[in-house]
């Protein structure tokens, strides 16, 4: 078994020997001059470092505000009935976008949950993962560069989650049980999509795959 | 309020920043550079890097050595997110495990040192943070903003690929 004191040494090696690899070639008298431009972003990032907490505050504030700003201004829009609650997640349907946002306050110490795809059309494989506390994307792709992404919020706290449907027929669909909506697109260089909320998480898949793909991709998600 | 945000600065935090960047701004765009081979890129490479310091200033060591190392570890963090999220072709386009035949020569290496740069990137960031920077998985989520159980994975999948890699270089356990 490799122990921990194992790789504590290894550790520190690699560090050292690959920052001096990187190093190797670095004349610190010779500097890049960074432009004004970059070096007052690096200023607003020294208050950040002094406040941390507060420009994390603010920048919830700010998320607030933006969507107070876009619901105002487009909520005449809006059909009263296409608001539709399911499980918490209210989507409102725009004329260019659907926005899902989480319609109440919730605990969100509580340990979300991972899911994943257990079908997905030959040839794609997991190549990459991005997580944050609130949202979760895999990307799936074959050897053509064909990508299928897999995203899904389970934070509400996160706020909003805008969806663009100006390229997109919307279909009706059902995801386990679960309404969903089908987006296939009228151009072929955009990828078709599906957008369903099930146990508390939105979930959207988007690929170049058809509509009958779609729903069995997104029918075959489960919790791992 | 950015008046305000002016007036109530703690002088040993920004302080601490600011030695940091002017320390190692010009090796960060370095490394950015070589790599992304375009100066926008990379130069936004390095703000996001030295957003991420500032993020967690409280929990970066001062300048010193493995100040250093940390903020290589990190640019090449997110050289390579980069190059993912950019790239339809990401594995044929780009290759995120360093070549290991520059390292054999070093003297003080192990397999071990070997193995850990045979990782893909991912985990190989999370165990230099994590072994060589001391940090928990938790404030290492926190450095790379991914979620703790992801971290957590990324961890345990490295190790497993670290003894794999250990027994087929000849490594006993």
């Amino acid at each position: 078994m490799i122990t921990e004191e194992m790789l504590r040494e290894a550790a520190h090696k690699a560090s050292e020997v690959y920052t001096a690899y990187c190093e190797r070639d670095y004349d610190p008298e010779n500097q890049y001059v960074f432009p004004q431009e970059f070096e007052k972003k690096i200023e607003r990032l020294k208050h950040r470092a002094t406040h941390p907490v507060f420009y994390k505050t603010m920048h919830r504030v700010a998320s607030i505000i933006l969507s107070i700003l876009i619901t105002g201004s487009a909520w005449i829009t809006v059909d009263a009935e296409a608001r539709a609650a399911v499980v918490g997640w209210v989507k409102e349907i725009y004329e260019t976008y659907f926005v899902f946002r989480h319609d109440r306050i919730t605990n969100t110490a509580t340990e979300s949950a991972d899911y994943r795809p257990t079908w997905l059309p030959d040839g794609y494989s997991e190549f990459r993962v991005s997580a944050t506390e609130a949202r979760t994307v895999v990307i799936y792709a074959n050897d053509a560069g064909e990508m299928i992404r897999f995203n899904y919020i389970h934070n509400p706290d996160e706020t909003d989650w805008f969806i663009d449907v100006s390229q997109s027929d919307i279909k009706n669909a059902t995801v386990n049980g679960n309404e969903a909506d089908l987006l296939i697109v009228q151009n072929s260089d955009e990828a078709n999509g599906i957008a369903w909320v099930s146990a508390d998480t939105a979930f959207y898949v988007t690929g170049f795959v058809d509509e009958n793909d779609l729903v069995r991709i997104a029918e075959s998600v489960q919790e791992i | 309020m950015l008046i305000y945000l002016q007036v109530i600065e703690t002088p040993e935090d920004e302080s601490k920043f600011t030695e940091i960047y002017e320390a190692y701004r010009g090796l960060a765009y370095h490394i950015a550079y070589a790599r992304m081979q375009h100066e926008h890129d990379a130069q936004d490479v390095v703000h996001h890097v030295f957003m991420k310091i500032a993020e967690n200033i409280k929990i970066v060591e001062p300048v010193s050595p493995k100040t250093k190392q940390l903020i290589v570890t990190m640019i090449e963090h997110r050289v390579i997110d980069v190059f993912r999220a950019r790239s339809r072709h990401p594995i044929d386009s780009f290759n995120d495990e360093i070549n290991p035949g520059f390292f054999r020569e070093i003297e003080g290496g192990s397999l071990l040192m070997e193995c850990i740069f045979k990782l893909p990137a991912q985990q190989r960031t999370v165990i230099l943070l994590k072994y060589e920077h001391g940090y928990s998985l938790r404030e290492i989520a926190k450095l790379l903003k991914i979620s703790l159980p992801w971290a957590q994975k990324i961890d345990q999948r490295a190790k497993k690929k670290l003894e794999e890699l250990y027994k087929e270089g000849g490594g006993n356990l």
